[in-house]
């Protein structure tokens, strides 16, 4: 059986007298884009650089592809790709100079990393600036820059902390577009709070609040699960048949018009059970022979869902 | 040990792009040019200055400047060079640590110990190459200015003092591993600097310390007596050695 790619096992990571990390456990078996979301200060970037091995645990495990990590082991990062959450770089390289040095420190012959080095820069949009030196480069060119620098050596692991924050809305989408073209061959761990960017982009996430995990799951499962049970309906002409016939059926908790006009009216159904609703609330409108226009199961945003995990665990916390 | 010939490369690349290299280069030529020039010139310079046209003071000149005068001059500039290799070396690590540089280097798969190493040979080369370029235009010039010069007494002389800039080197180095401030680490340096000075001027103990090799190297120049030359030369040698292993054990499990 293979070895899952990243394996965290009670992770714990304690700041004198801040426990930043209280017990992490997650496993990411790979291929595909993973977020890593959470607050600020929620352990992100603290379970990265263990990752990264820039950091020690205080307490727990942390396997990259089976093997255990620790500061100064050199083997693994062979198949990892690091990109920190401020990327600096020697101000007195250029940026073609900076990745045939990360490119040399992967060992790489010079004509490949020459290569590897030109593409990356140019599907990094940073082709224009190959030759000059980083010192000049803006906080967006530096991350692109801290992206090709994690791509030089083909990694199968991507750490990536926050990698799109610097970038302009435009940018993001490039970035994002790239990751999630890589996500059939490597396995890239992002760490985020935007979290339309995450949504766009992973296949699963992870939600860490005050250093544990509160959920994983699959996006769209994580939607499915936090899914309001609640429709909205547009219909073209009175709502009155409807109404009459709902205002019987027990599984309906609520109905409101949220519109009514001369053409037709919005009504918005919450009922006990999203499935149920899914189920029921069709026969009903055929039933009562309104004529309908739209028909639509309120899905949250992923916004929606993490505020209400952290949300509610704030709330919970400052009730305690 | 992984990746020591790229961080060798990235670091004289760094020596050369940071002008580092250059100003190294500078002040040894003009330690080794300026010495045999500054004791065959000084004396007349301060005779001619000193000299009363209307005759009523004259400075006169017991003896011609000679060939020791050039090397007890070479020695003299040589001396101070200490203070440059520290403070080029102070920020060597911690200022890669606190700007982040080192993160991306040590994310890599590349040993720490060769990280170190790359930080004490890409100067410590320097300084050798410093060191030919001075004891070659001193050679030179005194051979030109005064007449011919012991040349295996010189190399030997060279290499004392090359010896003593790698121990600065090496202190400070470490103390660039262990503390995240480069003036803390440039502190630590100059204050070796001033106690092997201090212990220098002890004959017993300063013979078995890196500021005996100033005084081995004096008694070179002088031709007296050597005996403190061996005990000097092993106890530096062997306090590089401690230098780099502490640093080595600073840096294994030092976290960025």
């Amino acid at each position: 059986m293979t070895a899952p790619v990243i394996a965290i096992r009670d992770l714990r990571r304690r700041f004198r007298d801040v426990e930043a990390l209280a017990g992490v456990d997650l496993q990411v078996a790979g291929p595909g884009v993973f977020g890593f979301l959470g607050v600020n200060g929620a352990g992100k970037t603290t379970t990265l650089r263990i990752l990264a091995g820039l950091i020690h645990a205080t307490g727990g495990e942390v396997r990259l592809f089976g093997e255990p990590v620790a500061i100064g082991q050199a083997e693994v990062r062979r198949r990892i790709g690091y990109l920190p959450q401020d990327p600096v770089f020697f101000p007195w390289l250029t940026g073609e100079e900076t990745l045939l040095l990360v490119a040399d420190l992967f060992g790489l012959p010079g004509a490949i990393a020459r290569r590897r080095a030109g593409e990356w820069l140019e599907r990094l949009g940073l082709g224009h600036a190959a030759r000059r030196r980083v010192g000049g480069y803006s906080g967006g060119m530096l991350q692109r820059l801290g992206l090709a620098q994690a791509l030089i050596n083909e990694p199968e692991l991507l750490l990536l902390d926050e990698p799109v924050s610097a970038l302009d809305p435009v940018g993001r989408v490039e970035i994002l577009t790239l990751l999630g073209a890589l996500s059939s061959r490597a396995t890239v761990f992002m760490s985020s709070h935007i979290l339309a960017d995450v949504e766009r982009v992973c296949g699963e996430v992870a939600i860490i609040d005050h250093g544990r995990i509160v959920v994983r799951d699959r996006t769209d499962a994580l939607r499915e699960r936090f899914l309001k049970p609640e429709f909205e309906l547009a219909l073209a002409g009175a709502a009155a048949p409807l109404i009459a016939l709902a205002s019987g059926a027990p599984w309906i908790e609520q109905l409101r018009v949220i519109e009514q006009g001369e053409f037709g009216a919005t009504l918005r159904i919450a009922v006990t059970d999203a499935a149920l609703g899914r189920r029921e609330l069709p026969r009903l409108i055929a039933h009562s022979q309104v004529e309908l226009l739209r028909f639509d199961a309120a899905v949250p945003t992923l916004e929606e869902v993490f505020i209400r995990i952290v949300g509610s665990r704030g709330a919970a916390a400052e009730g305690a | 040990m992984s990746g020591l010939l790229p961080l060798l490369r990235k670091e004289l690349r760094e020596l050369l792009r940071t002008y580092r290299a250059l100003v190294v280069a500078v002040a040894f030529v003009i330690v080794g040019l300026g010495s045999p020039l500054a004791a065959k010139l000084t004396p007349r310079l301060l005779s001619s200055l000193a000299s009363d046209p209307t005759g009523g003071v004259e400075l006169v000149l017991t003896r011609e400047p000679s060939t020791n005068d050039a090397l007890f001059q070479y020695h003299k500039n040589l001396a101070l060079l200490p203070v440059l290799v520290i403070l080029l070396a102070m920020g060597s690590l911690s200022s890669e640590r606190r700007r982040g540089t080192a993160q991306l280097v040590l994310t890599k798969p590349i040993s720490r110990r060769a990280y170190l190493l790359a930080k004490l040979i890409a100067p410590g080369a320097l300084y050798l190459a410093g060191i030919a370029v001075a004891g070659g235009g001193c050679l030179l010039y005194t051979w030109l200015l005064f007449g011919a010069v012991d040349v295996g007494g010189f190399i030997l002389l060279n290499l004392l003092y090359l010896l003593a800039l790698w121990f600065y080197l090496a202190v400070t180095v470490l103390a660039s591993a262990a503390l995240d401030s480069a003036i803390a680490a440039g502190g630590v340096g100059l204050a070796a600097f001033a106690l092997c000075g201090l212990l220098g001027s002890f004959d017993r103990i300063g013979r078995y310390s890196p500021g005996g090799l100033f005084n081995a190297a004096l008694a070179l120049v002088r031709g007296t007596d050597r005996a403190g030359l061996v005990p000097s030369l092993v106890a530096t040698a062997l306090l590089i050695a401690v230098c780099a292993a502490i640093a080595d054990r600073v840096l294994e499990h030092q976290e960025l």
